[in-house]
């Protein structure tokens, strides 16, 4: 079955039924619902690999030192699935991530939305069932399910 | 925690010899009830408790926005119902201690909803033969992939518990669309729907690893599913698998590591010294029953992310059986008289994917290192200031069951440039 | 001669005229790689590759010719011509790749190896053939390679999803599996010795059974944005011999948790 999907072409099949939704980590184990977070930064680099997808940004800190900070986000099949893929966000471009701090002090978050310089709102969220986003990744499995 | 205005109304004459309000060892219960979506509660619905042991009844009545409260309660072990016409009524036998307050949520769904949600596995097989097609060199054809999805229970999160209700049933940020329910579900045949029957040294030792798993200090302390560790062969095979058949081997095939190599050659097994993570099977066939011998297993895998471990003395058969052209059973024994007190089963049922997805590669070590380093770190800095518990499903509970560590120092340098966000905005309200 | 000289020189000639057949017909798209077997077939009337096999060679080390170091074998090299056509950038990461080899090897971090280096890792697979697909089990990381043969796959698109073993497609050529993958991402390498590549790699591997208990490999390998032109790597790989053999496992990442731990606890101590 070939469909066009955002411009992307298709084959036999985008999803990867095997891999669990909600496998490997519980998101509380990890990030602080309490402790929303919005970055703005220089892109780096960007991971997409199943099962997880990280972004990295290079920001600014108010005492001028430059700190690398990963966003954890969804895998690379449900970003896609959204219109988020490796082109969405080439290195060097500035972005602004928002999300929430992990537990352990590091420069982590687990990322919700990226907003682009055009203005462009992208969600990035995990479609865990366990985020403080969990309905809004559902809706929008949802939707990207009626649009094939 | 959440401000909440509870606008309740209790029903007059519904109450039976109720304990007296005000003592230090009171149970206080407030929740929702939500409609099917889990975004919408429901107003009207009836909230009925019935204490197990006295028989005492309450009962209240949903405001508005489907929010209740119950009277003050002695601690003990009750039944909660929520009912409205025209909604199949939804029930909990909990056990609620002194001192505590619980949130409760509950869903309703109507019949057609109800006829939709996840069925049970099958605790044993249907007494009616089914014939099955066989493949090229005569096996009965299990070929074809499998899963679990529409059933209840056999995650491996818990075989007795099923799925972590905080990953599945959200408390401020309401309405995942989950209900606990439709993960809920003991795995377990014998003892039925029981518990793991360990010896005592065994469940002591599996405390330990649940307090652990609570605020991990070690390495060792995280689940392997966390680190991408085999998982043992009847966890790395119960959530479903890939199965392809060729002569004189049945494949369990999986893009993860999961892949098992059965052979059907009847060769014997490997030298007891030699112990694999997923160890050494042996399948043959009894009729139409794939029967599936697997020794020289290591002691390093667990049946769940409860720390339900065995040792190297395990031995395990599995039984995989058609019952019907969609459906397959799948029943694991094991067997381990230095942890266990019993020889106990499990039993789940598969479902055919008529659909299946390509097997693409699912990187889960590369792509974890980090997150199981930042879930150990964050267990070292809770350890470190006191913070002690167990992971245990408190149904409904707000409080994570993993350690809630709070970063009050930090290290890591302040952004200097921060906006509000117009959707994060509203959710820095709510916690509180 | 003596006879064991002579047994040996028989020996040695065997092998060379085996190892030497193949090569001379390689890129010719008949089958039998010129040695003039014909494998049987399998019951879906493939050719049949299926079984336990295993490269023997220090390919794994160094794909080019190499001197012995500790621990590592000497080798003729399995890249054609025995050069490696870097871009000017390229070769002078290449060097710094094999300065820092022992911590820089993703391999040391229990990472996946790609492709084409799992192949010759020195750990046994085993093939399986099905009418839709080839799965190829490989002991090391007990990895699963989905090789889909129904000719209507196509592979995903690169901007969406990479893998650190790629995706691949194959189709038979006579006698000879060819397996063509994309959709890798730039952490891999090729060897111990830093020989690397982006996500721009291009493998294309052909499998063909020379006689019984030998199957001749060849792999092209192109990437535009880390090489000059396209090159080739081949190798025999073996049928490993003994009656019930099994893969077993080598799981690497227990014992590399087992190093984070004693480096905390180190970390700890000096603080």
């Amino acid at each position: 079955m070939r469909t066009k999907l955002f411009g992307i072409v298709v084959g036999a099949s985008l999803l990867l039924a095997a891999v669990p939704v909600l496998a490997h980590h519980s998101f509380s184990a990890e990030f602080d619902a309490q402790l929303p977070a919005t970055l703005r930064g220089t892109v780096t680099k960007v991971e997409r690999v199943n099962p997880h997808g990280w972004i990295f940004i290079d920001v600014k800190g108010s005492d001028g030192k430059v700190v690398n900070w990963a966003i954890e986000t969804g895998g690379p099949l449900a970003l896609a699935r959204r219109g988020v893929t490796r082109d969405t966000l080439p290195i060097g471009m500035e972005i602004i991530a928002s999300g929430f701090r992990a537990k352990n002090g590091s420069p982590t978050i687990n990322g919700e939305d990226i907003r682009l310089p055009d203005g462009r709102k992208l969600f990035v969220g995990s479609s865990a069932g366990d985020t403080p986003y969990a309905t809004r990744a559902k809706q929008a499995e949802e939707q990207a399910d009626s649009n094939k | 925690m959440t401000q909440r205005t509870f606008r309740s109304v209790l029903a007059i004459g519904a109450f039976l010899a109720l304990p007296v309000a005000g003592q230090a060892q009171d149970v206080t219960v407030v929740g929702t009830i939500y409609d099917a979506s889990g975004n919408n509660g429901i107003r009207a619905a009836t909230v009925q408790v019935v204490h197990e042991s006295s028989g005492a009844t309450a009962r209240v009545v949903t405001d508005a926005d489907g929010n209740f409260q119950l009277p003050s309660l002695r601690p003990g072990v009750y039944k909660i119902t929520a009912e409205l016409n025209g909604f199949v009524p939804n029930d909990r036998r909990l056990e609620w201690l002194g001192g505590q307050k619980y949130i409760v949520n509950l869903q309703l769904y109507t019949p057609e909803q109800q006829a939709r949600r996840p069925k049970p596995h099958l605790s044993a097989l249907p007494a009616n033969a089914f014939s099955p097609r066989r493949t090229p060199d005569g096996q009965p054809d299990l070929e074809g992939s499998w899963g679990i999805a529409r059933r209840l229970g056999g995650d491996s999160h818990s075989i007795e518990e099923g799925l972590d209700p905080t990953t599945a049933v959200l408390k401020q940020a309401r309405g995942a669309g989950y209900d606990i329910r439709d993960h809920q579900g003991n795995v377990l045949v014998d003892p039925m729907r029981g518990k793991i029957p360990y010896q005592l040294w065994a469940e002591a030792k599996r405390l330990e690893h649940l307090a652990n798993d609570y605020a991990p200090t070690k390495w060792e302390h995280l689940d392997a599913e966390t680190k991408c560790l085999l998982m043992g062969p009847t966890r790395e095979t119960m959530g479903g698998t890939r199965i392809r058949q060729l002569p004189g081997y049945v494949l369990f095939l999986s893009p993860g590591r999961g892949t098992r190599i059965i052979p059907l050659d009847g060769r014997p097994h490997l030298p007891a010294s030699v112990k694999l993570w997923n160890g050494d099977s042996r399948g043959h066939w009894e009729g139409d029953t794939l029967v599936i011998e697997t020794s020289n297993n290591n002691d390093k895998t667990w049946f769940d992310s409860h720390g339900s471990f065995h040792s190297d003395a395990m031995r395990v058969v599995e039984r995989l059986t058609l019952a019907d052209a969609d459906t397959l059973y799948y029943e694991a024994s094991i067997d381990d008289p230095t942890v266990f007190t019993q020889i106990w089963k499990m039993a789940l049922t598969w479902d055919r994917d008529r659909n299946p997805d390509q097997e693409w590669e699912d990187a889960c070590y590369e792509g974890s290192e980090r997150t199981a380093r930042n879930i150990l770190e964050a267990g070292r800095r809770a350890a470190a200031a006191g913070i002690k518990g167990i992971h245990k499903h408190d149904e409904f509970n707000v409080e994570s069951s993993y350690a809630p560590a709070r970063l009050k120092d930090t290290d890591v340098p302040t952004p200097s440039w921060s906006e509000p966000d117009e959707s994060s905005a509203t959710r820095k309200e709510s916690p509180k | 001669m003596s006879s064991w000289v002579k047994d040996l020189t028989m020996a040695v000639a065997a092998i060379t005229a085996v190892a030497i057949a193949p090569m001379a017909a390689s890129g010719q798209a008949q089958g039998a790689g010129g040695s003039g077997y014909t494998p049987p077939r399998t019951q879906d009337g493939q050719p049949d590759l299926q079984g336990i096999w295993q490269a023997l060679n220090s390919a794994e080390w160094d794909i080019q010719a190499h001197a012995a170091e500790k621990g590592v074998p000497a080798g003729i090299g399995v890249v054609e011509g025995n050069e490696i056509p870097y871009q000017p950038w390229a070769a002078a990461r290449k060097k710094e790749n094999f300065e820092n080899r022992l911590t820089a090897d993703p391999l040391s971090k229990c990472y996946r190896p790609g492709v084409p280096r799992i192949t010759y890792l020195s750990f046994p697979f085993q093939i399986f053939q099905f009418p839709d697909m080839v799965a190829i089990v490989y002991e090391y990381l007990h990895y699963t390679r989905f090789i889909y043969m129904d000719g209507k796959s196509t592979h995903p698109d690169p901007n969406v999803i990479d893998f650190w073993m790629g995706h691949s497609l194959g189709r038979w050529e006579g006698n000879t599996l060819v397996v063509d993958t994309t959709n890798f991402n730039d952490q891999t390498w090729f060897d111990r010795a830093g020989n690397f590549h982006s996500d721009a790699l291009h493998v294309v591997e052909r499998f063909t059974r020379t006689s019984p208990d030998v199957v001749n490999y060849d792999v092209s390998i192109e990437d535009p944005k880390v090489f000059t032109r396209p090159w080739k790597m081949t190798m025999p790989v073996y049928r490993r011999q003994e009656k019930d053999l099994q893969l077993l496992e080598y799981e690497c990442y227990p014992d590399r948790y087992d190093e984070l731990e004693k480096a905390d606890e180190e970390a700890r101590k000096a603080k």
